[in-house]
């Protein structure tokens, strides 16, 4: 046995705790179980990717179909720093979730349920990272948006999460179907699914095809990955439970998009790329500027995701799919500091309204205030986190995106055009984040106390350490000398080394794009500490009169978009069905019963006369047959002797004619 | 007299025998109406005996058949007898074992 197959065993467990569920409904140590395991699995995964040799990539597999010559199909697992690492990531974010959860959820009745379909989701995404062929990789990746389905509709018996559950969903299945026609296309072009075989294979095929194989997984990295047609389900998934959008937003779902690009990047044309870049870098913009105005503390956090993702798949189109994976990885330590924050200081609201019998909405920003004299650790976690997020020098978000800035400087200088446009939208939502990072901090943790927080102040106690070390953790991880030891040059990253990635940026692009972004990140907090600290109320109130106020709190209207769109013409094409069902199916079905009827009533008359007729007759002949020779015999001695003269009579006039 | 003649009248015995044999319920009346099939059959014998070259074989026969009817008739009358005893009748429909 290969010790690189020690990989197997995290997903194993947390596939095996998540699915002991099944027996230990009502077990009351199965959530501390269930993180153990998931815990013990991150150790796991930690040692199989320090012990990782030197080789690029290890595959592992097992006949699975093998019909004839062409088609065979194979179970595998592709172990490469890549795959190993983000399961790490996986585990370490899922554990972290899980041990904030055990905290957060300990008063749901349905607490069991939820921790078995978090061990369930991380089992998902854990294999997708690890298969070694788009088959696999495409069941994984339904088994994520259906236990992320699941878990965003967690709390069922309210209607909204259901509402939301069902609108990720089904917003995921459109880019399931692009990730269907890329695995149709890729069988019938190539004939193999795994991704090892096609990276010798792809350029054995013309241009054309190869395009569309890449936008189709670009449809489908738009569907998981809430890219820019296709966004609006992720605010909506905030209805689910905090931890759930933490593990979301940081590691499982909407990652999957992005490592998707990132492991097909050789399937890319030129062309694709440039699609992939123009829809990320229109999300990056769309994402910062709704973020701007919500008022809700997840959905800013969900929509500065999307701006981050953004970044990423723009990443991706610039050929820099390793800062991109970067950015991934920095991204998922800070945003689930942050969403654990935003769930900390939900949580807090929460108990100190159930113990002083208060209520309002505990995610409302305008609900805070002052949260930082109120909890330490969180408010020092959570600016870490900000930072990071915002791309302060010294932190890990500012290493990323710097690698995702200096690739977009580098392609505007190649290729111009276009890329010129990109490189500007990067820049300038690099100013946004700033802006709606600040804005939020200011509302929770710098505002004076807001009016309702004033009420259940003194019933406000710290959070528990199952709750603070989830944020510690995450908030040292967001530290830029985590990924490398000169804190400002992401050149010096060991990660990026580690990974095995050469970097094509060159040094001058990156010191104007560490410059650049530090300026604009220094004005964008300038900005929002203008805006907010200062209150400059004639400013708000403008903000909020304009038409750009309008557009950033709607999301640029997608959603209503997408309802007037589609609404609509469901309506009318599912009453068309209804009027097709009724008129022409159901008069079909009714018109078939009838002729079953008549047809039966038909048979029956056959049946009667001429199958039952016919033995009735037969039966009443050879009744009176019977009883006419039955008399023959009647024991009557003189009948007999009349008988047995006419026989004689006919036997002679027989023998005689 | 006509070989014809005879022949009618051992029609008509034959018939008038056969006409008791079938219609009577009394044994002893059948019987005698088997007798009376013998006669004709006789009769025929005789008549025919003309047109035997040696004038002796139809009378031969019907000495024959009138020394086996008198055989027969004591054997029927004793089987009626034993009827009789069994039955305590002689009438044929009574004596029916059969459920025809």
């Amino acid at each position: 046995m290969d010790k690189n197959l020690l990989i197997l065993l995290p997903s194993l467990m947390v596939l095996a705790s998540s699915l002991s569920f099944i027996f230990l409904r009502k077990h009351k140590k199965y959530v501390i179980v269930s993180t153990i395991v998931v815990g013990t699995g991150f150790f796991i995964s930690l040692f199989s990717s320090v012990n990782l040799g030197s080789e690029a990539s290890i595959l592992y597999q097992l006949d699975w179909i093998k019909l004839g010559e062409g088609l065979h199909l194979d179970f595998g697992i592709l172990v490469d720093r890549l795959s190993i690492f983000m399961c790490s990531l996986v585990l370490f974010i899922s554990f972290l979730v899980h041990m904030f959860s055990t905290e957060y959820m300990k008063d749901d009745p349905g607490k069991n349920r939820f921790f078995a379909l978090l061990g369930f989701f991380t089992f998902s995404m854990l294999g997708l990272l690890l298969s070694s062929n788009y088959l696999f990789l495409f069941v994984f990746w339904e088994l994520v948006g259906f236990s992320s389905y699941l878990l965003i509709g967690f709390w069922w018996k309210k209607p909204s999460p259901i509402r939301a559950s069902k609108k990720a969903f089904l917003i995921n299945r459109i880019g399931d179907i692009g990730l269907l026609i890329a695995l149709m296309l890729i069988w019938s072009n190539y004939g193999s699914f795994s991704i090892t075989e096609l990276v010798d294979l792809r350029s054995s095929n013309g241009f054309t095809v190869i395009t569309s194989i890449g936008i189709c997984l670009l449809i489908a990295a738009i569907g998981k990955s809430a890219q820019f047609p296709l966004f609006n389900w992720l605010p909506d998934a905030m209805e689910g439970p905090t931890p759930v959008s933490a593990l979301i937003h940081a590691a499982t779902m909407v990652a999957a998009g992005v490592y998707l690009l990132v492991r097909s990047e050789f399937l890319f044309s030129s062309d694709a790329l440039t699609a992939i870049s123009v829809i990320g870098c229109t999300t990056a913009l769309l994402g910062g500027i709704s973020a701007l105005s919500q008022y809700d503390i997840k959905k800013i956090l969900a929509y500065s995701t999307i701006s981050q993702l953004g970044y990423m798949v723009m990443g991706v189109g610039l050929g820099a799919s390793c800062a991109s994976s970067f950015h991934l990885i920095t991204h998922a330590f800070f945003k689930a500091g942050l969403f654990l924050g935003a769930g900390a200081v939900i949580h807090l609201l929460h108990e100190a309204q159930k113990s002083s019998d208060k209520h309002f909405d505990p995610q409302d920003i305008r609900n805070m205030g002052g949260m930082k004299s109120l909890d330490k650790t969180l408010f020092i976690s959570f600016m870490i986190c900000s930072a990071g997020l915002a791309g302060l020098p010294l932190f890990s978000g500012f290493l990323s995106k710097d690698a995702i800035l200096s690739a977009s400087l580098l392609s505007a200088e190649r290729f111009g055009g276009i890329y010129s446009a990109i490189s500007v939208i990067g820049f300038l939502t690099a100013l946004l984040t700033p802006i709606y990072i600040g804005r939020l901090l200011w509302y929770v943790f710098f505002k004076e106390y807001s009016e309702k927080l004033l009420e259940i102040k003194d019933k406000i106690i710290s959070n528990t350490p199952a709750i603070q070390l989830p944020l510690v953790v995450l908030a040292f991880c967001s530290l830029g000398i985590v990924f490398s030891l000169n804190p400002i040059d992401y050149h010096s990253s060991f990660f990026i080394s580690w990974l095995g990635f050469n970097m094509n940026s060159s040094e001058e692009w990156h010191n104007l794009t560490s410059v650049l972004s530090v300026v604009l990140v220094l004005l964008g907090i300038f900005t929002s500490y203008l805006i907010y600290q200062k209150n400059l109320d004639a400013i708000k109130k403008r903000l909020k009169a304009s038409s750009f106020y309008q557009i950033s709190v709607n999301a640029f209207f997608l959603d209503s978009l997408t309802h007037k769109i589609t609404v609509p013409g469901l309506l009318r094409l599912s009453s068309g069905v209804k009027y097709l069902d009724k008129r022409v199916i159901d008069r079909a079905v009714d018109y078939l019963a009838v002729s079953q009827v008549i047809l039966a009533h038909v048979i029956a008359l056959v049946d009667y006369w001429i199958v039952d007729g016919s033995i009735r007759l037969l039966s009443y002949l050879s009744g009176r047959i019977g009883k006419r020779f039955g008399n023959m015999q009647s024991g009557n001695i003189q009948k007999h002797i009349i008988w047995v003269l006419f026989f004689t009579l006919l036997v002679m006039l027989l023998l005689l004619s | 007299m006509q070989l014809e003649h005879f022949l009618i009248l051992s029609a008509l015995l034959f018939a008038i025998g056969f006409a008791l044999v079938v219609t009577r319920k009394n044994s002893i009346v059948v019987l005698m109406g088997i007798e009376l099939i013998f006669n004709a059959a006789n009769l025929n014998l005789i008549a025919f005996n003309r047109y035997d070259p040696h004038l002796f074989q139809g009378l031969a026969f019907s000495l024959f058949v009138i020394v086996i009817a008198a055989c027969e008739v004591a054997i029927a009358l004793a089987i009626i007898l034993n009827i009789y005893k069994r039955f305590q009748t002689i009438n044929l429909d009574r004596i029916n074992q059969m459920n025809g």
